[in-house]
């Protein structure tokens, strides 16, 4: 079982991409924000690597651009 | 045989689409049996001397892949994996580069070397990246189940086999192990056939005609002055796009027949706000492969991740982008400068807050990739300085006297930009007809 929620997913997005919490949902998606960019996917799945404890292998990380693929890998 | 020939069209297509849709009534297999057959006489048909080279590949490559999703020691698997992709990249280097480094060391150390003038073989630089997707999806068990000819299929469809999209296999499987997909759908055969008449009239119409221009353009760049660089440049510029959009329409559309659907490669690049989104809109199965299968493992690999990692890791794979269409060091300037260009944008995403104008920022950004095309299209560097000199107003502000009996041309540039910057794309026409 996975150590990260919704919450903290979108909590660690928001501060990557630096937009309020508000504005992101378990729909939103990378294409929603324009600095949802190649190089914040880096940060948000290295900040949600440290915090799950959980390794995401290199070819996932193009997957994992929505909140709910991310919860859907982690669960 | 390209999609736009008349043997293409009216002989070869047909007789594969009755073939596939017949068989597949009587037997659950054959349909493989004649998307390979298919890909391969599609792919002799160009040179029977090298399409053998396509089969050691598909063989040597599968066998490899068995062998990582086999292994049960991860040393061994991870070996495994480097020596597959190490001789894939031999294979493609030897084919499309040795000329190039036998020429650059001759330059270098004045060494005469003969060059090997070897034949490249046909869409060796599209199927050598979608084979290392596969072997890396192999590695990270993403692939559980495949035997040899749904591999095959999977490289030697011939819809996407020559110019891509590069597909991975996990997105192609599922759609020709559906049994649905082996009945004539009336719907698809339709949009298929609409999005093929598309794909012709961006080649056929707008490109060929584009390329009349552009020829004699970069032929004569000593005498381009200001309106003839500009229309030079900007010709190729959509001359590209609707050269490769259309014949990758019409790969979709061809696969559609088939009841593949195959992923979106350009979504409107000429409307992007900034390099970093040009790349999300142009040659998007390229990108994807860049950033899935290079720049992610890369930045992966770094012990200590930073800002300045990264960008360096951005613009050595954008140098990797640019040599990958060809060997020659404008491609490197080509690919060089868009690295420069996505970094310019991140340095600026992460110094300022504030949002440029939507319509300024397209502007500028088609503007830098309008740039960056002179150095793609030239024969040699001379070629881009003068035409760049010439856009700047360096060589003087005549109306070129060549372009006077091919005025149409420009009434071609025109309806190009004006379906570049107003119009919706092909794939919006499928996305609407998925909800339809």
């Amino acid at each position: 079982m996975s150590k990260i929620n919704l919450e903290q997913i979108v909590s660690i997005v928001s501060k990557i991409i630096k937009i309020n919490e508000k504005d992101i949902n378990i729909d939103s998606k990378s294409s929603d924000f324009y600095k949802w960019d190649s190089l914040a996917q880096v940060n948000i799945i290295l900040e949600i690597e440290k915090i799950s404890e959980k390794k995401i292998n290199a070819s996932k990380m193009g997957e994992l651009t929505s909140i709910k693929s991310i919860l859907n890998y982690l669960k | 045989m390209l999609f736009h020939s008349p043997v293409f069209l009216f002989l070869f297509l047909p007789i594969v689409l009755v073939l596939y849709f017949y068989t597949s009534k009587y037997s659950k297999f054959a349909y493989e049996y004649i998307l390979i057959i298919g890909g391969i006489f599609f792919y002799a048909w160009w040179n029977i001397y090298l399409f053998p080279i396509i089969i050691v590949s598909i063989i040597s490559n599968f066998f490899f892949g068995n062998l990582i999703r086999n292994s049960i020691q991860k040393t061994f698997k991870k070996k495994i994996l480097i020596i597959s992709i190490f001789f894939n990249i031999l294979f493609l280097a030897i084919f499309k580069y040795s000329d190039f480094v036998i020429q650059n060391i001759n330059y270098l150390f004045n060494f005469n070397f003969r060059m090997l003038n070897l034949a490249f073989p046909l869409a060796m630089s599209f199927f050598t990246f979608q084979t290392i997707a596969y072997l890396v999806d192999c590695y990270d068990g993403n692939i559980k189940k495949t035997n040899l000819t749904q591999y095959s299929i999977f490289i030697i469809f011939f819809p996407q086999l020559i110019a891509g999209p590069i597909v991975r296999y996990n997105y192609m499987m599922p759609q020709f192990n559906d049994e649905k997909n082996r009945l004539i759908t009336l719907q698809h055969l339709n949009l298929g056939l609409i999005i093929i008449l598309i794909g012709l009239f961006k080649k056929i119409f707008l490109a060929d005609n584009l390329a009349i221009l552009v020829d004699s353009g970069f032929i004569n760049h000593q005498n381009l002055e200001f309106f003839g660089s500009w229309l030079t440049s900007l010709c190729f510029t959509f001359q590209i796009y609707f050269d490769f959009s259309g014949y990758v329409d019409m790969a979709t559309g061809i696969a559609l027949l088939f009841n593949i659907r195959l992923p979106v490669n350009f979504n409107s690049p000429y409307k992007a706000t900034s390099i970093i989104n040009f790349w999300q809109k142009w040659h998007i199965t390229l990108a994807n492969f860049l950033t899935n299968y290079i720049y992610y493992p890369w930045v992966k690999s770094l012990k200590r991740v930073n800002f300045l990692s990264i960008m360096i890791i951005i613009f050595l794979v954008f140098v990797i982008a640019g040599i990958w269409h060809g060997p020659s060091w404008l491609y490197v300037i080509f690919g060089s400068l868009h690295g420069v260009g996505i970094i310019i944008n991140h340095v600026y995403r992460k110094l300022f807050q504030y949002k440029m104008n939507k319509y300024v920022s397209c502007f500028l950004t088609f503007n830098y990739v309008n740039l960056t095309f002179v150095f793609f299209r030239s024969e040699n560097l001379d070629n881009s300085i003068n035409i760049i000199k010439g856009m700047l107003g360096l060589n003087g502000f005549d109306f070129p006297s060549y372009s006077e009996d091919k005025m149409y041309i420009i009434l071609i540039l025109l309806i190009s930009m004006l379906i570049s910057f107003c119009f919706k794309n092909t794939y919006y026409l499928i996305e609407k007809f998925k909800t339809s």
